[in-house]
């Protein structure tokens, strides 16, 4: 039976929405900001300065912007952006005069992000529903591309390269943390759900 | 982390990257 994409973003869904409720539950990835000051190599003193209700639900692989900051007055699309550790350091670097454009697909992730933007009144940072396959965003507009544990979430990777390519501008960064694997996986655990969300 | 995340970095030899690209 092929992969059921609707009912593995419902899947995906279902998991970061609890991580929103209950980022300590215990998950099979880390969250929070000790996790990604220890494991990640983020700034402790960064962090600390965003509020907790930004950081607690933090749930990322790796550290997008350790390759790069962002300049002052560049625009930044974050995909997958969740509760927006990454958004909102994105949001630092290129300050009022800039823009981030953070993408998520779970309804209680965008609520909390745009929460968090009312919160910090960063508002050069704008949510927007969409999926990583069909970003929300116009061609060439962007100079920075991030995501932190999102493409190995979809189902149609080759999409997410190419919308990600249609949002940069010429000469644009695309930096993105993930998980690979070395083992092929064969199609039986491809169509399994229970593989890709736990 | 975890019972689960370990089971599968191991069957698959799974690890965490950061990538980075630039377009022409």
């Amino acid at each position: 039976m092929p992969l059921d994409t609707t009912r593995l973003r419902d899947e995906i869904r279902k998991v970061y929405s609890e991580v929103v409720g209950d980022p300590k539950k215990g998950y099979h990835f880390h969250t929070g900001p000790e996790y990604a000051t220890e494991r990640l190599g983020y700034s402790r003193a960064e962090l600390a300065e965003l509020p907790d209700a930004v950081t607690a639900p933090f749930a990322g692989v790796g550290n997008p912007l350790a390759m790069g900051r962002p300049e002052v007055g560049q625009t930044v699309v974050d995909i997958g952006a969740g509760s927006g550790t990454d958004t909102f350091l994105a949001a630092r670097a290129v300050g009022p005069s800039g823009r981030v454009i953070a993408v998520d697909m779970t309804d209680a992730m965008l609520e909390r992000g745009r929460e968090n933007v009312l919160l910090t009144g960063m508002t050069q940072i704008e949510y927007r529903k969409g999926l990583a396959e069909s970003l929300p965003v116009a061609d060439a507009c962007a100079d920075l591309v991030i995501s932190n544990g999102v493409v190995n979430l979809s189902p149609d990777k080759d999409a997410v390269f190419r919308e990600t390519f249609r949002v940069l501008k010429p000469g644009g960064r695309l930096q993105i943390a993930d998980i690979v694997v070395h083992k092929d996986i064969p199609p039986a655990g491809r169509e399994d759900i229970a593989i890709w969300t736990a | 982390t975890g019972a689960s995340g370990q089971r599968k970095a191991d069957k698959f030899e799974t690890e965490g990257v950061n990538l980075r690209a630039r377009k022409p």
